[in-house]
């Protein structure tokens, strides 16, 4: 296992305008993701658990402070190099699909392939859907298929890459729990097999569980972080 | 909004333009009028005979019962009245009581039974001889009742005639008023801005002379007020100015006579016994006095007829002297006078009262001229100029409209297929709002109200600001002027129209859509769409009925022989057939979506999922993109497709309009010039005149010879008087616009033809009529009624339909060599003239230079194409095509750059999702305007194409219907470089629209759309 700090973060604030005034989506975070980890980052909603994981994943630019990946400051990055970064390292998952819908399942992870600077290799686009059971789903369009489905073949996108980073925004936010759970196993198990960094984000305690450590955001501040060991996978 | 500003905008431009070009065109049929009206006394003597009639007899007459009728004619001249004959029957129910007729109590006997009075089957009246100044002769007759009668209801039927006063004059008719005394009841008219009296008489060579010199040729002399120099500013006084006390003097004459202002000249008048002595206080020239110089006579009706010794003389002159001394001589048996004074009052209608349609106009017009006949005699004759050119213009305003309706519908359908792209685009923006509005138990009224409010709010806003364009880019084509001389009804209704057209279409496209969407599952709504569904035209397959019946209409306009054709500078008006112009319609809208159809059957049938390969980023997401999303592109190409089509039909149009028309007047004038002389053949000799004329820039010259009715045509069995020219074939050719004309061979060879001896063209028309063919011989009385007058005879070599420099017609064309060996006539009645620069400003520059160096010596009048063409045809030059086409292409290009501004954004707006997740997934810009642009850039190169080729087709279609409109086959034009230019710059609006597109797409905060589920 490579220990070496993969992302991290030092004394970043991130705020927005609003309505009312700014809002502070992260005030003052420190934190260090290690390579090859896998992290669930949790709170309530508005906390700054999104916006943490848009500053980590060379989405957006902090207002202060310092973020790094790989050693590389993201500050001292042009937003074409942000953007180079961020389809030859990361893998996204949002709560929404976000599945391209002209495109088929298989041509989705082709896409990612190909947008990511790899050979297209379309045997590892099947392969992967058919780890997730959409065998018989690889041609159809996302309007073909179920949330569930559709949320699949985003989670394989996201990994069929190879990224060294994970970044998951609620991914299981539109599951049922079951699914939710099938999803989070998965992915626990992509992360083990590839080595990556996994980041979810997630509210859901359930899910939060099956991560060894937990980072507890509130009002964009971390209110706590433990490290223990991660519960067997659920093959 | 755009697209309800562009859509307002140019209903409201077309609107405005078709009222304020209706007032233009009234301006411009009339602005030629030499005189709107002219009244002509047609007894300028006055009458000099008149005639009473009275019945004798109580008030009620019983059947049976007899009556006196009395009859008195009296001389009311100073001269005696000759072959006086008086004609009366009784008035029904008398009868005659036979052997009761008597002349001043005389007894005269019946004439075969009958009243002397009305002798024979042709009611001849009774000749009582010669009957002396100032005297009254009385007639009685007996006449019985048939049946019971009021004497007052008896219509009395006598008539009066003399040698003098031919016309039969009716008993008890009013003796009629003097000019003095009509032209001041005409003034009185309302209407009327002024009624000027006008003498004019033609004296013999030498009635003109300065000290003891005579002038050597015919000389006009004119009576007028000094009001009517002023009135007619054509009548350029160059020295002096008109008195009431002198006489203003022709240049010609005063170059004649060596006279200046304060010397007298004589002027001698038959019937008087010693010439009038006048001096000279004003010296003008008068050859652009169209009014004096017009033609009165029917056969030559208006036709320019210029007399360079002309004299105006003041009008009491001729009240007090003239006229008299005329009436006096023309009495005189054997005194051999030509004709009498023309006397005339003539009518300038007030015009700022005119600024209308010509229809309204007419009827304003028409309205005057009732009121004229009313407050005239019998005795005149109306020569109502101005209703007749009104009554052509009307015609053409019907001309025009269908031709704005045609060329401007489209732009309208455009701008409402624009407005309803909008509203759909606005529709689609609140889908996922409604849907989730819905989802809170918003019902589907509620949202119908909503969607309408909103629509009031925007589109009406919209709708008023492109009012304001429209009425601008009306204003900016026609001219202030024109557009504010407008009706303001006529223009508040266009804006009214144009306002609630546009509001009532989003009205409806919005709250329609709102009512299909609020019909389907609100989970569907809220989804993002991967395609648009089918839409309307394809399910109804309207576009296959639409190319049917393009199809249908151009097998149709094809077999139908071509309209007769019908120059617009003929006086009459052209006539465009309504049906057919819907033909380039449906070319246009069929065309389009079938095109759509076409494209959609190429995408969808290459788009099924399953390929073995994705290839290289952007080129397998394009691909893709295209092929899986048929409908969406389909739409798209079809709405730009139309714009693109009504552009270049509008461009294609414009060229070749301008072009036709150009050649159009080139063929009516005969070239780019045509110089008449003006003097006489005296004062102007042909080599030297043509000397000048080539010293003055011209690059080719030619004579004509012609004169209306100049000629007999003798065919093998009828004749005919006919017009005939004599021209020099080979000059004819390098001069005049003779590619134009229209021959049954080519026209070179139709011009070596002509060059042999004896040969002679025929129009096809006249040869029809005297069943003349090619390859015949005929006889031609050449200059017919002249004392050269001379019969010859032709060989026909070909047949002519239209022959350049004469519109409106001509029946002989004959080489001038053969017409001067056989006439001796050496006389050139016009030249045709081309210039090396044959723009209107070389044209106009050398017509300046010819008027200010041969000019100077001889009389001349030179016209130039592009004069001819503003001033000299119908009011359908006011149909200002141009500008039509113009406004039109101005909009179409507008609402091209909105409609691919919409397109652009539509895209980036359905589908920002995938865009701004292919951004996070790590796309960089250059890939992802690539992808945004390459997308855009497919879909506007295939409706450019399909755009232009269908534009092209229709401006076609439509050049064929307007065939009517030409003298000349309109020669098709494509203006290649426009229309580069106007798809690079639609190519360069997609770029700079993608980019700007992409550039929101980038922008950090965008990513937020990721995280909405």
């Amino acid at each position: 296992m490579n220990e070496s700090p993969a992302i991290t973060l030092d004394h970043v604030v991130k705020s927005y305008a609003a309505a009312g005034g700014t809002v502070v989506a992260l005030d003052g975070v420190s934190l260090t993701f290690d390579a090859g980890t896998s992290v669930a980052v949790t709170g309530h909603s508005g906390c700054g658990k999104s916006t943490l994981l848009a500053v980590m994943g060379a989405l957006e630019v902090p207002d202060s402070g310092r973020v790094r990946v790989a050693g590389q400051l993201l500050a001292d990055m042009s937003a074409s190099a942000r953007a180079r970064i961020r389809r030859a390292d990361f893998g996204f998952i949002f709560q929404s699909d976000n599945l391209i819908p002209y495109l088929t399942a298989v041509e989705n992870l082709a896409q990612q392939m190909a947008l990511s600077g790899t050979a297209v290799d379309l045997s590892r686009c099947t392969e992967m859907l058919q780890r997730l059971g959409l065998s018989e789903h690889l041609h159809k369009l996302p309007d073909q298929l179920s949330g569930g489905q559709r949320q699949r073949v985003a989670m394989a996108r996201a990994l069929v890459h190879r990224p060294r980073y994970v970044l998951a925004d609620e991914p299981t936010g539109s599951l049922d729990r079951a699914s939710s759970l099938e999803a989070i196993e998965f992915l626990l198990a992509q992360q083990e097999e590839t080595r990556a960094t996994l980041v979810v984000v997630t509210h859901d305690p359930s899910v939060a569980a099956r991560f060894a450590t937990r980072v507890a955001l509130s009002d964009g501040r971390i209110v706590a972080a433990t490290t223990g060991h991660r519960p067997a996978l659920n093959r | 909004m755009v697209g309800v500003t562009l859509g307002t905008g140019l209903l409201t431009g077309v609107l405005v333009f078709i009222n304020a070009s209706a007032a233009t065109m009234t301006t411009r049929a009339i602005a030629p009028l030499p005189l709107d009206m002219q009244v002509v006394l047609t007894d300028p003597f006055g009458r000099r005979i008149a005639l009473t009639e009275q019945v004798e007899a109580p008030d009620r007459l019983k059947a049976g019962q007899s009556a006196t009728i009395e009859l008195s004619v009296r001389n009311l001249t100073t001269q005696a009245a000759h072959e006086v004959v008086v004609a009366d029957e009784p008035p029904a129910p008398l009868s005659y009581v036979n052997g009761s007729t008597a002349v001043n109590g005389r007894r005269i006997a019946d004439v075969a039974g009958r009243s002397p009075l009305s002798q024979g089957l042709a009611r001849t009246g009774l000749n009582v001889g010669t009957q002396l100044a100032a005297s009254t002769l009385t007639i009685t007759y007996e006449a019985r009742a048939n049946v019971d009668v009021d004497v007052k209801d008896l219509r009395l039927e006598g008539a009066v005639s003399s040698r003098e006063e031919v016309t039969r004059i009716r008993a008890n008719t009013p003796q009629p008023p003097t000019l003095r005394q009509l032209a001041e009841r005409l003034r009185e008219i309302p209407g009327i801005a002024w009624a000027d009296e006008l003498y004019m008489i033609d004296l013999a060579p030498r009635a003109v002379a300065s000290g003891g010199v005579p002038l050597d040729g015919r000389v006009r002399l004119v009576g007028a007020d000094p009001e009517y120099v002023k009135h007619y500013p054509s009548i350029d006084i160059v020295s002096g100015s008109f008195r009431s006390s002198g006489v203003i003097v022709s240049s010609e004459t005063a170059h004649t006579l060596h006279l200046t202002t304060g010397q007298r000249i004589s002027v001698s008048v038959p019937g008087l016994s010693k010439p009038i002595s006048l001096p000279v206080t004003g010296i003008a020239v008068f050859s652009h006095a169209q009014q004096l110089f017009m033609s009165r006579k029917a056969s030559k009706f208006e036709d320019f007829l210029y007399v360079p010794f002309t004299v105006i003389v003041p009008i009491e002159l001729f009240t007090e002297g003239i006229v008299p001394a005329f009436r006096r001589a023309s009495a005189v048996p054997g005194a051999g006078l030509k004709m009498a004074p023309l006397s005339e009052v003539d009518i300038q209608v007030e015009r700022s009262k005119l600024n209308s349609s010509p229809g309204t106009a007419l009827t304003q017009a028409t309205a005057i001229a009732q009121s004229i006949r009313e407050v005239s005699s019998d005795r005149v004759l109306l020569i109502d100029n101005i209703s007749n050119a009104l009554k052509v213009a009307a015609d053409d305003e019907s001309t025009g409209r269908k031709m704005f309706l045609f060329l401007g519908l489209p732009g309208v359908l455009v701008a409402i297929a624009l407005v309803v792209f909008s509203a759909n685009l606005q529709a689609e923006s609140q889908r996922r709002e409604h849907a989730t509005m819905r989802l809170h138990g918003a019902d589907r009224s509620m949202l119908i109200r909503m969607a309408a409010l909103r629509t009031l709010i925007f589109a009406g806003c919209a709708a008023l600001v492109g009012a304001a364009l429209g009425f601008g880019a009306a204003e900016l084509v026609l001219g202030r002027a024109a557009v504010l001389a407008t009706p303001q009804r006529l223009i508040a209704i266009s804006f009214l129209i144009a306002i609630n057209a546009n509001v009532i279409i989003v009205l409806m496209v919005l709250t329609g859509k709102q009512w299909q969407t609020s019909a389907r599952e609100i989970g569907s709504e809220r989804q993002e769409l991967a395609d648009a569904i089918r839409p309307v035209w394809h399910r109804r397959q309207l576009d296959l009925l639409l190319v049917f019946t393009a199809t249908i209409g151009v097998g149709v306009e094809a077999l139908v022989s071509p309209p007769e054709r019908v120059s617009v500078s003929q006086g009459h008006a052209a006539s465009l057939p309504l049906g057919l112009l819907v033909v380039p319609m449906a070319v246009w809208l069929g065309g389009t979506l079938a095109f759509g159809r076409v494209v959609h059957g190429i995408a969808a049938h290459h788009g099924e999922p399953g390929v073995a390969r994705f290839g290289r980023l952007i080129r397998g997401s394009l691909v893709r993109s295209v092929q899986r999303r048929p409908w969406s592109v389909a739409n798209a190409v079809v709405g730009i497709a139309l714009v693109v089509a009504f552009a270049a039909n509008l461009a294609a149009i414009n060229s070749t309009y301008h072009r036709t028309k150009s050649a159009d007047t080139r063929f009516a004038l005969g070239s780019e010039l045509r110089i008449t002389p003006l003097g006489d053949d005296a004062l102007t000799s042909e080599a030297s005149l043509r000397k000048e004329l080539e010293s003055a820039g011209i690059s080719a010259l030619t004579p004509v010879t012609f004169s209306l009715e100049n000629s007999i045509l003798i065919g093998p069995y009828d004749q005919a008087r006919t017009d005939l020219a004599a021209i020099d074939p080979p000059s004819f050719a390098r001069t005049a616009a003779f590619s134009e004309a229209v021959f049954d061979r080519s026209a070179d060879k139709a011009l070596r033809l002509l060059a042999r001896p004896g040969a002679a063209f025929i129009s096809a028309t006249r040869a029809d009529d005297l069943s003349i063919s090619v390859g015949d011989r005929v006889q031609v009385l050449l200059a017919r009624g002249t004392k050269q007058q001379k019969l010859k005879t032709f060989d026909v070599v070909g047949l002519f339909d239209a022959f350049p420099g004469f519109p409106e017609g001509l029946d002989v064309v004959v080489n001038r060599s053969t017409y001067r060996s056989a006439t001796a006539l050496e006389g050139v009645d016009f030249f045709l003239a081309r210039t090396p620069d044959r723009t209107p400003s070389g044209t106009a520059a050398i017509a300046s230079r010819i008027t200010r160096t041969a000019g100077d010596r001889y009389p001349l009048r030179v016209v130039t194409a592009s004069a001819y063409l503003n001033k000299d045809q119908s009011s359908l030059t006011a149909v200002n095509v141009r500008g039509l086409v113009q406004m039109g292409l101005g909009f179409a290009i507008a609402i091209g750059i909105a409609a691919i501004l919409m397109v652009v954004f539509l895209q980036l707006f359905q589908r920002r999702r995938e865009y701004v997740a292919l951004r996070a997934f790590g796309m960089s810009t250059s890939s992802l305007v690539a992808l945004m642009l390459g997308e855009s850039l497919v879909l506007i190169v295939v409706a450019l194409a399909g755009g232009l080729a269908i534009g092209l087709v229709m401006a076609r279609v439509f050049v064929i219907v307007l065939r009517p409109m030409f003298l000349v086959t309109p020669q098709f034009c494509v203006p290649i470089r426009f229309l580069v230019e106007l798809s690079a710059g639609l190519v360069l609006a997609t770029v700079a629209f993608a980019v700007a597109a992409t550039a929101l797409v980038i922008r950090p905060q965008a990513i937020a759309i990721l995280r909405e589920t």
